[in-house]
């Protein structure tokens, strides 16, 4: 079977057929003030089936670049440049008609909120077949309502709720049911990446580490890719096998999660994973010196000097550090390593 | 000397009447604490959501009344409650709520927050004073009054704005902070400051905290005891040495099990059990009964007191009803005592 993006004839640019290759995306908006860079030349690589997580704080573009994944950014935001690769495919060459063919069937979002991104006053099964139907728009005569309906049923068994659920509407649901209509949404078409914006943030423990487990058994079974976009450093260890650390629109260090709780390259990884709470003993409250910057007058050299408490003067606060790899597989944008070649 | 607050066997039960076309649902099911007046300390009231605590906090606040039961601030019913005496409470139990946007009026600048209260109790007797007192609380909060007062709250960051709640709240000189969920929506980076704040105004200022929350790792940080609501009753209570560290209930076992750790070392295991809480009513027995792994026919049947089984903890379950029952269920009878502040909180 072809997939959409086949489909839709989108040449294959990339020789690297990795599942997802994001080169040097760049996501302006532009406001009154000026422009304001949310995500400023972003790049990662991202395997079958890998796990990656996004972390930062809010304002740190991890959101935006989460939109611009699924080519779903809105004015006054727009992607200034940069490639989105998606099964060595570049997205952003396509035009709207053919990207509305890939969402869903190659690249698909369970929104921040699955709570508030249902309609309220359609039935829950409805809503996971309206999918499946737009994708067999143009001529395709499409499955038969029967054939919807068990497709439906799989769909919602496949992520633990019963077949009644599709006769139900939102309203009948607790949290953690419609966060798990959201996944049976989102993995109906059978995705290559999976784009998961705060999946859980609304949801008590208990139920979100279930939710965490069937979004991972799904995404097993499909062998696609998740990107989970938060910051729960918590869920992320838990969850991710690779951590993206954002900073002011920069990624500024990815690596194994291992490496990154065990060794942080950069100085900000380093004390966003002390500040965090731990249930071994209690602590001294320690909290990341001074305020995220804010975008439209961002610092000049690393924007992350004027917070950084091994600052390196004359250089830190002149030049933008390179982003390198500097031990195997973990990458980061720091004067303190010096680039090793 | 009574305790500064008492709730007295308090139900609230929400629902019900004639044209209800749900059955009534118990928000909270008979709860007795109090708050001493001469040891502040800092009691997490921890639970999911639907387990009650921010309708205890509502009750303690006085801005809803119980079902039944009593709430008492230095031993005067809050419900029947002089015009000077209601105004002493409504100065001396102060709330830090969740949002620290919708707090906020944004036609105002955040120096409203500030002064209109000042100005109401009157704090200072004159411009002068009302300023300096505001200056001083900011400073407590580590803010820099400089950077603050004059801005608008969309010119603050997130962190900010909670903090300045934090220095309205203590600018009053209350007695007690109510904090509901005060770190839930700030960054992580900057959680950590907001809550030594809130450390610090117990321990250095002597205010009696109440932190409501769903966050059982902050609540192990910043707490002495700890009160664990399940569908509205207590479940566990005592020391967070002994509830977080080796919770007894099997809820709060549930619950710590299912806490994320920032650990890649440490994964979660499998889940035993049912997720969600439903609210059924009607059953008889133990609230938790359904969910339970340890489940006994007699859990079914009968709704299980609370038992004292060490000095500082009290668990509401039958798998310890050789322990004790808890005397007339007040459950700061087993709270630990505050650990003085031995070590700087801060860096």
């Amino acid at each position: 079977m072809k997939t959409a993006l086949e489909e839709v004839g989108a040449a294959a640019a990339h020789q690297d057929v990795a599942t997802l290759v994001v080169d040097d995306l760049r996501v302006y908006y532009d406001t009154p003030e000026g422009v304001v860079k949310a995500v400023d030349g972003v790049s990662f690589t991202l395997k079958q089936g890998e796990r990656l997580a996004l972390v930062g704080e809010s304002g740190s573009g991890k959101s935006t670049l989460a939109m611009a994944l699924m080519r779903l950014t809105r004015p006054p935001g727009r992607i200034a440049s940069g490639h989105i690769y998606l099964s060595g495919r570049d997205t952003l060459m396509l035009n709207e008609q053919q990207m509305r063919r890939v969402r869903l069937a190659d690249i698909a979002m369970v929104p921040q909120g699955a709570m508030n991104s249902m309609n309220p006053v359609m039935r829950v099964g409805d809503q996971i077949m309206d999918g499946i139907l737009d994708h067999h728009e143009n001529g395709n005569p499409g499955p038969s309502r029967e054939d919807l309906r068990e497709r439906v049923a799989a769909l919602l068994g496949r992520v633990g709720l019963s077949p009644e659920v599709a006769r139900m509407f939102p309203h009948e649901l607790s949290g953690g049911m419609k966060q798990r209509v959201a996944l049976a949404i989102a993995t109906s078409l059978s995705p290559k990446v999976i784009v998961a914006d705060e999946p859980t943030s609304a949801l008590d423990v208990v139920v979100q580490r279930q939710i965490m487990g069937t979004l991972g058994r799904l995404q097993e079974g499909l062998g696609a890719a998740v990107i989970l976009v938060g910051h729960d450093m918590g869920l992320v260890a838990q969850f991710a096998d690779l951590v993206g650390v954002m900073y002011a629109g920069k990624l500024v260090e990815l690596g194994p999660v291992r490496q990154i709780f065990r060794e942080p390259l950069h100085p900000y990884t380093r004390l966003l994973i002390e500040s965090l709470p731990d249930l071994e003993a209690k602590k001294k409250f320690v909290g990341i010196p001074g305020m995220p910057p804010t975008l439209l007058r961002l610092p000049p050299g690393c924007v992350f000097h004027p917070r950084c408490p091994v600052m390196i003067k004359g250089t830190c606060e002149v030049v933008v550090p390179e982003y390198f790899e500097h031990r195997k597989g973990q990458m980061a944008a720091c004067h303190l390593y010096p680039e090793v070649r | 000397m009574p305790p500064l607050l008492e709730l007295r066997k308090v139900t609230k039960v929400f629902g019900g009447g004639y044209f209800a076309t749900r059955p009534p649902l118990t928000a909270l099911d008979n709860v007795s604490l109090s708050i001493p007046e001469d040891r502040p300390s800092i009691t997490a009231i921890a639970g999911e959501s639907g387990s009650g605590k921010t309708t205890l906090a509502r009750i303690m606040l006085g801005v809803a009344g119980p079902t039944s039961g009593h709430v008492f601030y230095r031993g005067k019913d809050v419900s029947r409650m002089t015009g000077s005496e209601r105004r002493r409470f409504r100065r001396e139990v102060q709330p830090i709520f969740q949002d620290p946007f919708e707090s906020y009026n944004p036609f105002y600048k955040v120096d409203h927050v500030l002064t209109t209260p000042a100005r109401n109790f009157k704090i200072g007797r004159n411009r002068r004073e009302i300023l300096a007192r505001v200056e001083e609380a900011l400073h407590a909060v580590g803010l820099q009054p400089g950077e603050t007062l004059g801005r608008f709250p969309h010119q603050l960051s997130g962190g900010q704005r909670q903090r300045v709640m934090v220095a309205r709240a203590l600018l009053l000189r209350p007695r007690i902070i109510l904090a509901d969920e005060p770190v839930s929506m700030v960054d992580a980076s900057l959680r950590a400051t907001i809550l030594d704040s809130v450390y610090k105004l117990n321990r250095e200022h002597g205010i009696s905290i109440l932190y409501i929350t769903h966050d059982l790792t902050t609540a192990y940080q910043i707490s002495d005891n700890i009160v664990v609501l399940y569908r509205g009753s207590v479940a566990e209570a005592g020391s967070v040495e002994h509830v977080i560290k080796q919770p007894k209930h099997p809820y709060t076992q549930l619950l710590i099990q299912s806490i994320p750790r920032p650990n890649p070392e440490h994964l979660w295991g499998e889940i035993p059990g049912r997720g969600d809480s439903q609210h059924n009513g009607a059953a008889a027995g133990c609230k938790f009964a359904d969910r339970c792994p340890h489940v006994m026919t007699i859990c079914r049947d009968q709704i299980p007191g609370l038992h004292k089984i060490e000095e500082h903890r009290v668990a509401s379950c039958f798998m310890y009803r050789d322990s004790p029952l808890l005397a007339d269920d007040d459950i700061a009878k087993v709270f630990a005592p505050p650990v003085p502040m031995a070590t700087p909180t801060t860096r």
